[in-house]
């Protein structure tokens, strides 16, 4: 996997009824929305990140609907 | 009637004379297709250029990619090919500069002879390029080490010429696959390192058995609909992002705002893909003035509102209601992009 990617902060959204559904990620600058989905690139990047010391993904608010 | 000699996997031994034949392993290998812009500044390592096509500029290194047409008539490289790969590396790099190809699927030809075939030429004196073929078989649990065959070097002058190279691909046999789903093959072409220099590639092909067949042509729309299993953008006419917009409206993708004055405002949005995408993709939606995350008013000039999150993404496309404060009951669009690539 690449480790030249720069990942700044990563923010975990649910859905209504409280499932994790995806990641909110800044990478390389740009806000881009990954899925839990162990065959995405950057769901892979941001496993490796959070791994690493003083990463943390940063939980949001469930939706009301 | 011709009588069309068939081989082992049901294809005819001449590939030319077919149509819709797949023997040409390597997807966009005639660089038709630019979904992300045809003239791209490489600025970070694994940077997407041509659809299917990567590159690693190495330490310090940076450069150019950009699709070059060929002279209408030419005879250099045949078949009256429109486009060729320049990679204008005008930064040396101090580590390994590479372009890759990543065909999905570790398991695709694995044990049999394959034979790798392009064109290629360089702007001025000499370039070696080292070619790699990757067995690359994933993360997550505990794949198999990657395992490299490395065909003779190739140099380059400055006039086309085909250079070809026919090997034996690794066998699976105690191989273990990690449970991401990203095993695959890669086809890299090593690049000089401590030197500037201008390298063109054409018609890269990757097929079975020890000949290098006439490349295979296939038709834009073909070749656009192989790559978008991997990348999507909604924007027409190979759009840069950040770059000038496409005429119109073209590429934007319009919604609605169905919750007026209620706080946050809520924005029905729903988009599918052209093609099921290889897995879920990565999606990043931009407002009129290019800024990730974002959405406009469809009148709304460079405003731009945020997205928290696009909820409901699949292989299909995406769709859900997403909070977009400000919009008040109006039109809005996005441009939109959704990458499954390797």
């Amino acid at each position: 996997m690449d480790t030249n990617v720069t990942i700044t902060s990563v923010k975990r959204f649910f859905d209504f009824d409280g499932n994790e559904i995806g990641y909110s990620a800044v990478i390389d600058d740009v806000t881009r929305f990954v899925p839990i989905a162990e065959g995405n690139r950057e769901y892979q990047l941001i496993q490796e990140w959070v791994a690493q010391d003083g990463n943390t993904i940063i939980d949001t608010d469930v939706p009301t609907p | 009637m011709a009588l069309i000699k068939v081989n082992n996997r049901g294809q005819s031994a001449d590939f030319s004379t077919e149509i819709g034949a797949t023997k040409n392993l390597i997807i966009n290998g005639g660089f038709d297709v630019w979904q992300r812009g045809t003239s791209l500044s490489i600025t970070t390592s694994n940077f997407r250029i041509a659809d299917q096509w990567v590159t690693y500029p190495g330490s310090s290194g940076s450069g150019t990619a950009s699709r070059q047409s060929f002279t209408l008539g030419q005879t250099d490289v045949p078949g009256q090919p429109n486009y060729y790969l320049r990679m204008d590396m005008t930064g040396a790099a101090s580590s390994a500069p590479n372009i890759q190809h990543r065909i999905e699927d570790v398991r695709t030809v694995a044990g049999q002879e394959v034979t790798l075939s392009f064109y290629a030429k360089c702007g001025s004196g000499t370039v070696v390029v080292d070619p790699i073929i990757r067995q690359y078989f994933g993360t997550g649990g505990s794949p198999s080490s990657s395992v490299d065959i490395t065909p003779n070097d190739i140099t380059l002058t400055t006039s086309w010429q085909r250079f070809t190279r026919t090997f034996t691909m690794g066998s699976l046999s105690g191989k273990t696959l990690g449970t991401d789903n990203m095993h695959q093959i890669q086809i890299r072409l090593q690049l000089p390192t401590s030197a500037t220099y201008t390298v063109d590639i054409a018609q890269v092909q990757f097929e079975t058995g020890d000949t290098a067949t006439t490349f295979e042509h296939r038709s834009y729309a073909e070749e656009l609909s192989l790559c978008s299993r991997y990348y999507h953008t909604s924007f027409s006419g190979e759009t840069t992002i950040g770059g000038s917009h496409p005429a119109s409206y073209s590429g934007k993708v319009f919604s609605w705002c169905d919750q007026y004055g209620s706080s946050p405002d809520r924005v029905a949005f729903n988009y599918q893909w052209p093609v099921q995408m290889r897995d879920i993709p990565t999606v990043t939606m931009y407002g009129n003035a290019w800024t990730s995350a974002r959405m406009s008013k469809y009148n709304g000039g460079a405003s731009e509102y945020t997205i928290d999150y696009a909820s409901g993404i699949s292989r299909n496309g995406l769709g859900g209601y997403y909070d977009v404060a400000g919009t008040n009951g109006d039109f809005v669009v996005a441009y939109v992009e959704a990458s499954a690539e390797l």
